[in-house]
């Protein structure tokens, strides 16, 4: 299986994860999400991935952290530009008008949010390959994007080399777009990889 | 009027699980946010039902579950978890949770769990 066959493939196991993940976020906002554009599984030095997702979303953002432990280890990520944190806070329902993420019930809302939006694309995955996992308690960083990704991987991550995949949700009555990113451990890469008889 | 001790450590999941309960004719009883506290505010408030996460700091949902049954083996205890903890929601369930949700929930589907309880 060559590389660009195995990031297919990846890129096959996101669609299954982002669908149910965008249909877990309208159920919770009870307002319509779609995925904006394909899930796609991405290969680069851990040097690239601040830069390629700041290419996107400059400045501070908001990252929320999901540890994974299993099969499938890992950090999930959700997370937005530092535009659209606040319209994240006005779609959830029954937060405190004009109240950014400092405030202890809108930290504590994004946080479920990232629990439910992280589970769901995580169980479909873990259905989807038959792998298993185990959800640690959500964290929440705000930070220039890409210092979010280098403190949230430096412990985990050390090869020259990491792939994650690499989702886009996009909450229709808002301009508001939000990045599901799965950096899967090499053992978990492996796990997945192994299922098409394929490698990095 | 039914009374529900809700047990979650997410207060915005409290939250609303509070306003969808007070909605249907529930009294809120109390609310905690670990399995410690849980236990605890059971003793104390004897609701006629529990909501319950299930991944919590301290003392989690199912550990929770067996020492309110040890207080109290009639107890009723509906457990609520993010999707993908099926082996934790089968462990609850033995441990004796009567039933389960999964969030993120409809307001319909929670009121409905509960209420199959009492039927």
């Amino acid at each position: 299986m060559t590389s660009k066959d195995s990031k297919a493939f990846l890129g096959q196991i996101a669609a299954v994860g982002a669908d149910r993940a965008a249909k877990s976020l309208s159920k919770l906002l009870r307002i319509p999400v779609s995925i904006a554009k394909p899930a796609s599984a991405v290969l680069m030095s851990l040097d690239e991935v601040g830069p390629y997702l700041n290419a996107e979303a400059s400045g501070d953002g908001l990252a929320l952290c999901l540890t994974v432990l299993g099969d499938l280890e890992g950090k999930v990520l959700i997370t937005f530009s530092s535009a659209d944190i606040s319209r994240v806070c006005r779609v959830i329902p029954r937060l405190p008008e004009d109240a950014g993420p400092e405030h202890p019930m809108v930290r504590s809302a994004l946080l479920e949010m990232c629990n439910i939006l992280a589970s769901s694309f995580m169980s479909s995955i873990a259905e989807f390959t038959n792998l298993d996992y185990l959800a640690c308690p959500p964290e929440m960083a705000i930070d220039m994007l890409d210092a979010i990704i280098i403190s949230v991987l430096a412990d985990q991550l050390s090869t020259e080399q990491v792939v994650f995949i690499d989702t886009e949700l996009v909450i229709e009555v808002e301009p508001f777009q939000g990045k599901i990113l799965y950096f899967p451990a090499r053992p978990a890469t492996e796990n997945l990889l192994s299922l098409k008889g394929g490698s990095l | 009027m039914k009374k529900v001790l809700i047990v979650d450590d997410a207060a915005y999941m409290r939250m609303m699980l509070k306003e969808i309960l007070s909605d249907h004719g529930y009294e809120i009883a109390g609310e905690a946010e670990n399995g410690i506290e849980a236990v605890e505010k059971y003793q104390e408030l004897q609701p006629d039902i529990v909501t319950m996460d299930i991944t919590m700091p301290e003392m989690d949902g199912i550990e929770a579950v067996k020492k309110i049954l040890a207080i109290n083996a009639h107890a009723k205890i509906v457990m609520c978890s993010a999707m993908g903890q099926q082996n934790l929601v089968m462990k609850s369930l033995e441990a004796g949770a009567r039933d389960f949700v999964v969030k993120p929930f409809e307001p319909e589907r929670i009121v409905q769990t509960l209420e199959s309880l009492f039927a």
